[in-house]
């Protein structure tokens, strides 16, 4: 176990060379990175005292080294538009994803589990069809949209909650339900597909044949069964999710880290765009690398290769 | 295997007699409409799609009180004919997300194929590559990205199709590897095939299907964030009409004019649905490993 630990975490090691190899170069390759990373009315001699700080009259090898010297030690860059690091700022911002985000996928595992384990269990029943029919359009909905329409009906027509903002629990139910639809609708489909090839298995089959009864084969054979692939989906998700509260925080305006980045980008403040890229990268390679182990944890099948 | 394949025969024979359910059929409609809009030329409009008109801000869809026939499904914040609007962002939006499907499917299917092949260092620096790509939030990496670059049609495709080769190049490894043991390829080497020649003639025609019907649900995700890059203004630029930026600029009128953003949003809906009802309905038919009971 603790070799594979091992090796799982050696492997991520290339994956976050490339990962500052692309963050790196993708202000390299505009051409100027001074005009990109300073001010527009930066002085020539911060232009000046910016290039020798990054070296860019140096080969690009040298200035990868340099770049990487300084993440390394926690120099993520500095906001050009609130003249603080950017590593300050995000953990400013923080909370408030990590708090969408758990609500998100609360509200998902609470739907979206007991409702695949239904549509499974009665295949091709009526509340499979509905069911299934909720889980297609949630996945064919964008994250924004929903949003808009949510807003419309019970902000603007019913004026059950805020439209936007942070700060009280009213105000996380439209965002975190935005949130978690797509959620909802992928867990439900693999749920469902998860119990029905679990159902489908020659000891749920024996199981029957003993004579148990149907609730006591559904908790210690089907759902138990089932839950290994379900955890690990939840978890490769992700990315999705960090995806997703992009569009969420914007709609909502909701003060995360994904509106951080979409605001840095319309105001041009580009070292904060990066370093955003390189953070958002790394916890999805973190997170993905505690679900592979847990998962092993669970499937000793999996350590073997 | 011969159990196997006689297996999939059977199976195959016994659903090419099954009838095209309902819903693949109102999908195949939908996309039909959609990819008509989008190639027909737009002269048959009743209103300049692009055409400002303050004085008829915020009309109403004509079937509401207020509405006028003529501009049927209203106009927006600019007075802009929405149905207009609606039929010319297709255009934008399926060029963009088809051409970079297959600029994602052409690359990832040659990574995956030469990596399943040939194996050894080769494969092992290609799927490091396709996990970094998969390393990355799709939508972040497309944004900054966007933001460096600029928004240029031809940089949308790009960037699109970037970060969507690396599930094809795994999807069409994964299926090379387990070809690689069948006999019929055995018998291709014995009788002198090259390298090309096995790679284009045996194991492209056996990995084709999987590959349509991924490309099916790809072209459906790829429609959601080119939708969601627009509604960010990270998509095409003004004038040219895009279904997700009608919605982001009809945000902030929620109250006064919902039709405008909630409009294009149905029409983003249909399409992305019909996509994969359609993907669904491809796997069900045509995939030989899917198991049918």
């Amino acid at each position: 176990m603790t070799r594979f630990v091992l090796r799982r975490i050696a492997q991520t090691i290339p994956t976050l060379i490339g990962i500052s190899i692309a963050a790196f170069l993708l202000v390299r390759l505009t051409g100027d990175p001074a005009a990109l990373m300073l001010p527009p009315e930066a002085s020539q001699e911060a232009i000046d005292a910016f290039n020798v700080k990054f070296g860019l009259d140096q080969s690009l090898p040298v200035q990868y080294w340099k770049f990487i010297a300084a993440v390394v030690t926690g120099d993520l860059g500095t906001s050009i538009r609130f003249n603080m690091p950017v590593w300050d700022l995000f953990v400013d911002r923080m909370p408030a994803t990590v708090e969408l985000a758990a609500a998100a996928m609360s509200i998902a595992l609470v739907v979206g589990l007991p409702a695949g384990i239904v549509a499974g269990l009665k295949n091709r029943s009526w509340a499979d069809a509905v069911i299934r029919f909720f889980a297609f359009l949630g996945q064919a909905v964008p994250g924004f949209y929903l949003g808009l329409m949510l807003i419309v009906i019970f902000a603007v027509q019913l004026r059950w909650l805020p439209t936007g903002g942070r700060g009280t629990w009213q105000q996380l139910i439209l965002p975190s339900v935005t949130l978690a639809a797509y959620l909802i609708a992928l867990l439900v489909r693999f749920t469902r597909g998860a119990v029905l090839d679990t159902k489908r298995q020659l000891h749920i089959t024996t199981a029957r044949s003993k004579g148990l009864s149907s609730w006591l084969i559904l908790r210690s054979h089907i759902l138990k069964n089932s839950m290994i692939p379900i955890i690990t989906i939840i978890g490769l998700q992700v990315g999705a999710v960090l995806s997703g509260t992009v569009v969420t925080e914007v709609v909502f305006n909701w003060p995360g880290i994904g509106r951080m980045m979409v605001d840095a980008i319309y105001t041009r403040d580009f070292p904060v765009v990066q370093a955003m890229v390189m953070i958002v990268a790394v916890i999805f390679i973190v997170v993905n690398l505690i679900v592979d182990i847990a998962y092993s944890f669970f499937d000793p099948r999996i350590r073997r290769d | 295997m011969v159990e196997r394949q006689t297996r999939s025969q059977s199976s195959s024979t016994s659903v090419a007699r099954k009838r095209w359910p309902l819903t693949a059929l109102a999908s195949g409609v939908v996309l039909l409409f959609v990819v008509l809009m989008a190639f027909w030329p737009h002269g048959w409009l009743p209103n300049d799609p692009i055409q400002i008109e303050p004085a008829l801000r915020f009309l109403p869809p004509g079937f509401m009180e207020g509405g006028d026939p003529q501009y049927w499904l209203g106009t927006d914040v600019l007075g802009r004919d929405i149905f207009g609007q609606m039929i010319a962002g297709a255009r934008a939006s399926l060029l963009i997300v088809v051409s970079a499907a297959l600029l994602s499917l052409i690359i990832g299917v040659a990574a995956g194929l030469v990596a399943g092949h040939f194996g050894g260092r080769i494969d092992s620096v290609m799927m490091r590559l396709v996990d970094v790509q998969l390393a990355f939030p799709v939508l972040v990496l497309i944004i900054a990205v966007v933001a460096v670059f600029g928004p240029s049609i031809p940089n949308l495709i790009l960037v699109l199709a970037l970060a969507s080769w690396a599930t094809y190049a795994r999807l069409v490894r994964g299926l090379v590897l387990s070809l690689k043991e069948q006999e019929y390829i055995d018998a291709a080497w014995a009788s002198g095939a090259s390298h090309g020649a096995v790679l284009i003639r045996h194991y492209l025609p056996n990995v084709a299907t999987s590959i349509v019907i991924f490309t099916t649900f790809e072209l459906a995700r790829l429609l959601l964030v080119e939708a969601a890059l627009s509604f960010l203004g990270l998509g095409v630029q003004p004038p040219t009409p895009s279904w997700g930026r009608m919605i982001s600029e009809a945000r902030n009128y929620l109250f006064e004019a919902w039709w405008a953003s909630a409009l294009p949003g149905a029409l983003i809906v249909a399409t992305v649905l019909a996509f994969n009802l359609l993907g669904d309905e491809f796997r069900d038919r045509l995939d030989p490993h899917r198991d049918k009971a």
